[in-house]
């Protein structure tokens, strides 16, 4: 059941509902309940590996809290299981070159709770964990807003909400709405129009016809599609659990705002970097700020994994192993200093190196081989040609919404303002309520459905 | 309830009444009107009562091919006649845009394939014909149809006359509504083996398939063939909820409100339309130039059309389409140039008969719709005479 099909936005409704009327001690059993109804409308894998990280998790982590000694011993064999069947599943065709058990697929979101699962693992051997309790962990995992394509959570801020113990508010729902809606609009007004263009413009056998504005176009579309594609999502999901009270990380904060590279990693997938910045990079590089030329391989050695993560491909590899090469430049020129210190050129410069790195780290991402990444990057930096190949729409829309994403904070403050006026003013409150919420829902709605006609599947699912 | 909870209520309930008024009283429609006075043409012009005949014609324009030519495909088997004919082209094929002077009339009006097919009957020709067509169609949809056709005995026509147009050499990509073909095994087969081919269109079929997979509900092991899945053609999910979801689609497909949503959808696309012809003066008649890419998939197809016409013993005709004087759509006269030789080598290279009737109809016939001089579509009269013209010329074998 996808977040923006009509069956589940029908069922949240009621599966709301319940979690209300019900009694605080058995909210906890009803979610878990919910969560596997919702793993089990895909398939039983869904139900089964997440169950199976579980016991493995609550095994080794039991065993660390009663044999501390052994602790670091019983987590490195926890950690091992873990990837070794994330790698069977996602990476044995990369690793291996053959196709064995070809016929067992990609479980969904296994790159997502394995994640979760080997965190709750470092935690418990540093002593944060903040429940012992089998079915909190399980829930931990398959608490079904973020099981599928996040956000990455860690125990210690989802763990704790899941005492449920809050009074309904009508705020709780508004929110989620709020979130819905938008994930909602974001997925089928703009993601899954411009999709269809980036298919057809990266098609391998066309890519070495594109001329040099078509494959930046091709960029930035991809850029802007897969984004939309992944917020949508994080929407979706912050939404329904706002919608019972639940709090998840944010996952994003404008990424293409960015001044600098680091800055596009602190709002780019942020529930993943910060997983790679405290359990690999930081352990990696404890006690080595000296040692700068270290620091600068470990970087995009990092970044290397992090585009692994997404997927057993060399594209993949190639950008993340890029973003790690700006990361690096960056850190060798402007060292520690933030961006707001430096002159406008700087500022200016930096961020032009960010955001056309980014849109020329999503052509390997999202090309079909390294070799014709390499023909569209060659066109898009010194094999230069002219005129526009696709229809003058496909610029347009892109246009759009690039336009949408640089307003995209301002309506962020604009609705800040109007919920903090409410707050402030019982009048603006009722209107809020009565008239301004309604009708932009009504009109979020509105184009969710007439936008509803093409195949909806999440780009982040196949990661 | 206390006033912290109302809202939670209220609000939602609001919404939903306000998405009931909006698809009821449909503000677009207003809204798409007024952005159609601003224009220079008129929004009549646009004839919506044509002729309409499913053993003729595929009259869903492209939304609903599976069930046109399951309509058509048992005539066709019974098909006596000598020479049996496939027209494909895009829109001007299909639609009449009134000329100035020609005013709107209460008749179904017919397009030149209708009109070409009543002058062979009338000549008393052993012909039957089909027009299948679809606006802006791309020649590796033009391919997609003909490989359908190839895999059906009946559907197998003696003549496949096709349109060539200097715009739908600008055309990728098949669409969405194009993939419930792939429900029919033996046309997968055939689509699946011809997305093999490493040229451009078999990366653009090979994609229509991944997509069509993609669209598939995955119900007890079993594969829901996606047209029949939904109205909309569209399942969005796999398992237990992939059923759940097509009942619910089907569900509220019966409801005429929610079915409005694609009239909606037509309404807000033609006002964004309309908003960029006002606002960036990119209208329809706007000179444009084919890129290399859409050139190399376009070329490749058409190619592939002809050789596949040659290996099955049909013969190909080609006509290069009428242009309208007033509006050509050539960016410089080497795209013109380039556009002619390209045809040309196709013509002598694939076609059994290559006609050019792009200065055949005088500046007068043109249609004139909303934002200026249609490029591609003509009125009532244009196509009376280019039925006459096609007839004359022979386009039809057999027929003259």
């Amino acid at each position: 059941m996808q977040f923006n099909s009509y069956s589940y936005l029908l069922c949240l409704p009621v599966v709301v509902a319940i979690f209300w009327a019900l009694p605080a001690r058995w909210r906890r059993a009803y979610v878990i309940a919910v969560s596997l109804a919702f793993c089990a409308t895909w398939n039983a894998y869904l139900v089964a590996l997440p169950l199976a990280f579980s016991v493995l998790t609550y095994v080794c982590a039991t065993a660390m809290r009663q044999h501390p000694a052994t602790a670091p011993r019983t987590a490195r064999i926890g950690i091992a299981l873990i990837v070794l069947v994330l790698a069977f599943f996602k990476y044995r065709g990369f690793l291996t070159g053959t196709t064995w058990f070809a016929a067992v697929g990609l479980p969904l979101g296994i790159s997502f709770y394995s994640f979760e699962a080997i965190s709750y693992l470092i935690d418990t051997r540093q002593g944060r964990t903040p429940s012992r309790s089998f079915a909190d962990l399980w829930l931990f995992l398959l608490f079904w807003p973020h099981l599928i394509a996040g956000p990455i959570v860690r125990s210690r801020e989802l763990i704790p909400q899941f005492s449920f113990s809050k009074r309904f508010e009508g705020r709780f729902v508004l929110e989620g709405l709020d979130r819905l809606l938008l994930g909602l609009v974001q997925k089928n007004l703009i993601a899954n129009n411009i999709g269809p263009w980036v298919d057809d413009g990266f098609l391998p056998a066309l890519a070495g016809f594109n001329t040099t504005l078509d494959n930046w176009c091709l960029a930035v579309a991809f850029g802007v599609q897969i984004y939309f594609d992944f917020a949508a999502y994080t929407n979706m999901a912050i939404g329904a659990a706002r919608m019972i009270g639940v709090t998840l990380p944010e996952n994003f904060r404008a990424p293409y705002h960015a001044a600098t590279p680091v800055d596009f990693w602190s709002r780019w997938h942020m529930t993943l970097s910060r997983w790679i910045r405290d359990y690999i990079f930081f352990p990696l590089n404890a006690g080595l700020q000296d040692q700068k030329a270290r620091l600068y391989i470990s970087l995009v050695a990092v970044m290397g994994i992090v585009g692994l993560w997404h997927g057993a491909g060399w594209g993949f590899v190639a950008w993340g192993v890029m973003h790690g090469v700006y990361l690096a430049v960056y850190r060798a020129i402007a060292g520690e200093a933030r961006p707001e210190d430096g002159g406008i050129a700087a500022r200016l410069f930096w961020r032009g190196f960010t955001l056309v790195g980014v849109a020329a780290a999503w052509v390997p991402f999202r090309a079909a081989s390294l070799r014709q990444a390499s023909v569209m990057l060659s066109s898009m930096f010194w094999r230069f040609s002219r005129g526009l190949s696709y229809s003058v729409n496909f610029y347009l829309v892109t246009l759009l919404a690039c336009a949408f994403c640089l307003v995209e904070p301002l309506l962020q403050r604009i609705i800040q303002r109007i919920d903090d006026r409410a707050e402030h003013s019982p009048a603006f409150a009722r209107a809020t309520t009565y008239l301004i919420r309604p009708t932009a829902y009504a009109c979020l709605l509105l184009l969710f459905l007439i936008f509803d006609d093409r195949d909806t599947q999440f780009i982040y699912f196949q990661f | 309830m206390t006033p912290s909870r109302l809202p939670a209520f209220v609000t939602p309930a609001l919404a939903i009444a306000g998405v009931w008024a909006l698809l009821t009283f449909d503000p677009l429609m207003h809204i798409r009107a007024r952005l159609t006075a601003i224009g220079a043409g008129r929004a009549d012009a646009d004839v919506t009562n044509l002729y309409i005949d499913p053993l003729t014609q595929e009259s869903s324009r492209g939304a609903h091919v599976l069930q046109s030519l399951r309509t058509v495909e048992p005539s066709w088997c019974a098909a006596t006649e000598r020479t049996r004919f496939m027209l494909m082209g895009n829109s001007q094929t299909l639609s009449i845009i009134l000329s100035p002077t020609e005013t709107r009339v209460a008749t179904p009006e017919k397009t030149y394939p209708d009109e070409l097919l009543d002058l062979l009957h009338a000549s008393g020709a052993s012909v039957r014909g089909y027009r299948l067509s679809a606006p802006n169609l791309g020649y590796t949809e033009a391919l997609w149809y003909l490989e359908y056709l190839l895999s059906h005995r009946c559907l197998k026509p003696t003549d496949l006359i096709l349109q060539a147009n200097f715009e739908t050499f600008r055309k990728t990509g098949i669409r969405d509504n194009m993939l419930e073909l792939l429900d029919d095994p033996a046309f997968l087969t055939a689509a699946e083996s011809e997305a093999q081919s490493q040229t451009p269109y078999g990366a653009t079929m090979r994609q229509a398939i991944a997509r069509y997979r993609t669209r598939l509900a995955t119900t007890t092991g079993a594969k829901t063939p996606a047209a029949e899945a939904t109205v909309t053609g569209v399942s969005q999910a796999r398992g237990l909820g992939g059923v759940f979801e097509t009942g619910v689609r089907t569900m509220l497909d019966r409801s005429p409100l929610f079915r409005s949503r694609a009239r909606l959808k037509g309404e807000l696309v033609s006002s964004l339309y309309l908003t960029r012809s006002h606002l960036l003066n990119i209208t329809a008649s706007s000179k444009r130039s084919v890129g290399a890419a859409t050139l190399s998939l376009n070329v490749g197809a058409f190619e592939r059309i002809g050789e596949l016409c040659r290996m099955n013993g049909i013969r190909l005709t080609v006509f290069n389409a009428p242009q309208n004087p007033l509006a050509p759509l050539y960016q410089t006269n080497d795209e013109q140039e380039k556009y002619h030789r390209v045809i040309a080598d196709l013509g002598k290279n694939y076609a059994w008969r290559l006609f050019d009737f792009e200065d055949s109809i005088p500046k007068e016939m043109w249609g004139v719709w909303i934002d200026g001089p249609d490029p591609i579509h003509f009125g009532r009269a244009a196509h009376a005479r280019f039925a006459g013209l096609l007839f004359k010329a022979g386009v039809i074998p057999g027929g003259q």
